[in-house]
């Protein structure tokens, strides 16, 4: 007995089916043109058909309503036979007698057509009858069973057609009339017209027919732009919706011309003619090639901004839906989009709006115009980060990432901003998340929002950014797309403001100094590592991580990186000099190499501030390279190699190391350098070499120093003296055998064009802020203003007391420190 | 590097807009009937004063000019009242003591000044 079940496991392809829920015309009195549906697979089609006759329970497959009780008896009793053991296959040899043969036989012919009828056209069935079966093998459908199916889908396609070309006849006959009456002059004629022909397009063979006749369409078109009265309009448009959903329809809509006057109708008042209006332009943006082109011309992108101030959450995502297939890859229209306020509008809806459409077709917009530079900053100044950022924990993976790829893009325009609090501390968060994509998109944006901002620096560290990057970057591995962006942004994090000695210590403490050591070396290519580079000086200046840096084997490695570099900055001067063609500087994955000496030589610069460190540094034979770079031209560079000799110089080994690379020379020559911190440090160098000189060699140094660095205060000296009272070398030269160069007495200018000692931090101008100001406190504290009042004992004789007279001639003018010295305020006739 | 002119720190580095200014003395007979070449302004100011007991409130250790006599040379000139003298003959006048910015303006006949001006040179 063939059950119900039985009967589906035998269905083609029914895996994956479901029941079609779109409003698709289905066999159940709808009209069905196989030709015109949407694509189906094939199997689906065949699915859905048998689904639906399986669900018309038809008598024959389950049995149910066949009552044949003498053969349905006869059937248990066979299969009580079967069952009782016979083992035989195929049909049940009962005992029957021939007379009972002829007769069953002669029953079966006549209810032959029963049930074949039963089988075609169930519904014809009377209630209750009784037909005899057939089928004696239960897995075994007898002939007629197995083509009850496809009967049914014959007799279903016959059905349709038979009602199809009614619709069709009738279409083809009345559409001529129809077209004729549209064109009429008179309204009241036109109006209805239209109703008709609205009315004929919401069913599917006259709506064929109505697509294929371009000028029926041409006339719907003229009198949609020509009508003035709602109903036409509205019936009208009715009708161009429904053509709409197929690419006859569209392609006849757009060949009439009506996107223009599709376009027009965006500013009318009316609910339903604007619903209308939009879905059509949104189906022919989508499906029908032009389209684009047509509505742009037609104005349509400032009306549409325009209706952005609508509340209708479905009406919003069509019209924002159809500003992004607009303005994606058009730079004209991102810019007319601005001109006409989109970005606050769309910022604006982020901020009001929970239907997650509309928020995700929202966010592809603002992605698509953020890559606009003057789309840029208009997004941002209408808040459109903090905006983003609320939608940052939304459950919606897509429109997650998109604020995620706009936030990223809006991320450098994004630097001067405010309360980016929750901002930042959602992009902390999902630095944890799973998505490697989000991940990566979080970690670059935070390394745009920290560069060069002390607000985002201070909330980043507070809200454990710091912690949160270095488990990033133990789970990227080698994930460059991460790791870098990660990498930079824990250098910003690190330095250049106040939490950044916190920073320093957090990211020993979560054990990242190994993992980021580890990134020095391959497979990282350029731009990682010069991210690294900075990191390690960064983290170095924390003297806590100079055993941690030390013993992770950073100072070998920067070394071996700074000999590579170097070297291919000498092949390629080398070659450029020889005539080769060139370029200037050598170039590897878009890092040039003397930015790499030149974080390299920082970094040592700061490391060397610890004994062991210089200890190392020593041996690993570098020192010639140091002083190698005190040629160079970059003045950065001779910075750096002079910081970096200038610690090196507090040990006495390192001090005769120098002295013996033959860095006497170039270092004297760096004292005439304009740029202050060069001369400050070639200065200290000379004197930390000259520790155990004798007493003359000293003082003709320091005389060499002071004529050096006092050189552009000539005109301050000539006017009062002809040559340097000895007791100023006093000043230079101490009295006992340490002392801080920089900070003793006599300063080394007056004049206010000198920027002074105090030489801290002036790169903020440098948009990666790598390189931090100079200090040379290795030993002796941080650097301080430290003028010390003058010591009588070193004034000359005579001019004891006033200090007006003793400033006057001698001692330099200094910037009065204590109060007791400044006299009342008064003023001078002259 | 700071361009507030007028909360200047004596002895850092500073870039800011100036208004040159020339200045011939005019020569007249001082109170003991000799013969001296007279300006026709005051100045107030200098390292060595507090400027936060100044009358005029100005805010830094700067040589201000404090009045501007009429007619007379310094008035000609175009020099106003609390113009801050940046420079005088290539002299720096932003980190010098009160005499100091004395000798200097009474030692040539012709000065040429360097002025910052608020309201002009500055907002």
């Amino acid at each position: 007995m063939l059950s119900h079940s039985e009967s589906e496991a035998s269905c083609v392809g029914t895996m994956s089916y479901q029941m079609p829920q779109q409003a698709r015309p289905l066999s159940q009195g709808g009209y069905h043109n196989p030709a015109d549906m949407p694509l189906q697979n094939p199997k689906e089609q065949i699915a859905m058909w048998q689904q639906n006759t399986y669900m018309s329970d038809s008598g024959i497959h389950s049995g149910a309503t066949t009552n044949a009780p003498s053969l349905s008896g006869k059937e248990e009793e066979m299969d009580a036979e079967w069952i009782e053991g016979q083992t035989q296959q195929g049909f049940n040899q009962a005992a029957f007698t021939t007379e009972q043969v002829d007769d069953m036989n002669q029953q079966l012919n006549q209810t032959r057509s029963q049930r074949v009828r039963a089988a075609m056209f169930p519904e014809t069935l009377d209630e209750g009858m009784e037909i005899p079966s057939t089928q004696f093998d239960p897995q075994q459908p007898t002939a007629v069973q197995r083509l009850a199916e496809p009967s049914q889908m014959l007799k279903h396609a016959v059905v349709n057609l038979i009602n199809y070309q009614d619709d069709a006849d009738l279409a083809t006959r009345a559409i001529p009339e129809l077209i004729k009456l549209l064109n009429d002059e008179d309204q009241v004629v036109v109006s209805q017209a239209a109703m008709m022909v609205h009315r004929l397009s919401k069913k599917e063979a006259s709506r064929h027919a109505i697509m294929n006749s371009q000028q029926m369409v041409a006339a719907l078109v003229r009198a949609l732009s020509n009508s003035n009265d709602l109903e036409t309009t509205r019936v009208t448009v009715g009708a161009l919706h429904n053509l709409s959903h197929h690419r006859q329809g569209l392609l006849a809509i757009f060949k009439s011309g009506g996107i223009p006057a599709l376009v027009k109708l965006l500013s009318s008042p009316v609910e339903s003619v604007l619903f209308y209006a939009i879905t059509t332009l949104h189906n022919l943006l989508l499906h029908q090639e032009g389209s684009k082109t047509a509505v742009r011309m037609a104005g349509g992108l400032q009306k549409m901004v325009a209706l952005l101030q609508r509340n209708n959450v479905k009406f919003l995502a069509i019209v924002t839906d159809c500003l992004q297939i607009l303005a994606y890859g058009n730079q004209e229209s991102k810019l007319i989009i601005l001109a006409s306020q989109g970005p606050q509008e769309l910022v604006r809806i982020l901020r009001s709006y929970t239907y997650e459409k509309l928020l995700w077709t929202t966010s592809r917009v603002l992605k698509v115009l953020s890559v606009c530079s003057s789309n840029k900053p208009a997004i941002v100044e209408s808040g459109g980060m903090q905006a983003l950022a609320m939608h940052l924990t939304h459950q919606s993976t897509r429109l997650v990432q998109n604020c995620l790829w706009t936030l990223r893009n809006l991320s450098d325009a994004a630097t001067k901003v405010d309360n980016m609090d929750q901002l930042l501390q959602n992009l902390v968060h999902l630095l944890r998340a799973s998505d490697i994509n989000v991940v990566t998109c979080a970690a670059g944006i935070l390394s745009n929002l920290t560069c060069n901002n002390q607000r985002n620096k201070i909330t980043v560290c507070q809200v454990g950014g710091v912690e949160a990057l270095v488990a990033t970057i133990y789970s990227a591995g080698e994930r460059e797309e991460i790791t870098e962006p990660a990498v930079c942004a824990l250098r910003h994090l690190t330095a250049r403001h106040p939490d950044a000695e916190v920073a320093q210590n957090a990211a020993r403490l979560k054990n990242g100094i190994p993992v980021i050591v580890n990134l020095l070396h391959p497979p990282s290519r350029w731009p990682l590592v010069k991210a690294v580079i900075g990191l390690i000086r960064n983290l170095a200046l924390c003297s806590a991580n100079h055993a941690p840096l030390r013993e992770s084997g950073a100072i070998p490695r920067l070394v071996q990186l700074l000999i590579r570099a170097f070297q291919d900055t000498q092949r390629q001067r080398s070659s450029v000099a020889s005539g080769g063609s060139g370029s200037i500087g050598a170039y590897a994955d878009g890092v040039r190499m003397e930015e790499i000496v030149e974080g390299t030589v920082g970094a040592l610069h700061i490391l060397a501030r610890e004994s062991h460190n210089r200890a190392i540094i020593r041996g690993l034979n570098v020192i010639p390279i140091f002083v190698q770079l005190l040629y160079n031209d970059i003045e950065n560079i001779e910075r750096v190699a002079a910081g970096v000799l200038c610690e090196l110089a507090a040990d006495k080994e390192g001090a005769e190391m120098i002295e013996q690379e033959g860095a006497t020379a170039p270092l004297t020559e760096l004292l005439h350098s304009r740029n202050e911190g060069v001369a400050t440090y070639a200065a200290a160098v000379l004197f930390r070499m000259s520790e155990d000189k004798p007493q003359d060699y000293k003082k003709r140094l320091s005389m060499e120093l002071t004529n050096s660095l006092f050189r552009e205060d000539g005109s301050m000296w000539q006017g009062d003296m002809a040559a340097m009272p000895p007791d100023l070398q006093d000043f230079i030269a101490p009295p006992e055998g340490h002392y801080d160069p920089m900070y003793a007495q006599g300063p080394p200018s007056v004049h206010s064009g000198h920027a002074g000692p105090n030489y801290q931090g002036g790169y903020d101008h440098v948009p990666v802020d790598s390189m931090q100001g100079l200090d040379i406190g290795s030993q002796h504290g941080g650097p301080g203003s430290n003028y010390g009042p003058i010591d009588p004992r070193d004034l000359p004789p005579g001019h004891q007391g006033h200090p007006d007279l003793t400033f006057d001639q001698q001692i330099p003018p200094q910037p009065p420190r204590d109060n007791n010295q400044m006299a009342a305020w008064y003023d001078t006739d002259l | 590097m700071t361009t507030a002119a007028f909360s200047h720190e004596p002895g850092t580095a500073m870039e800011c807009l100036s208004i040159p200014i020339t200045l011939e003395k005019e020569s007249g007979i001082d109170e003991n009937g000799r013969q001296v070449l007279r300006c026709g302004f005051r100045i107030g100011g200098g390292i060595d004063q507090d400027f936060m007991k100044s009358p005029q409130g100005y805010t830094d250790n700067g040589i201000y000019c404090t009045e501007v006599h009429e007619g007379s040379a310094a008035a000609r000139a175009g020099l106003r009242v609390h113009d801050k003298i940046l420079q005088c003959n290539g002299y720096d006048f932003t980190m010098v003591t009160h005499k100091k910015a004395v000798d200097y303006i009474r030692k040539h006949p012709v000065l040429n000044l360097l002025v910052a001006r608020r309201g002009v040179t500055h907002s």
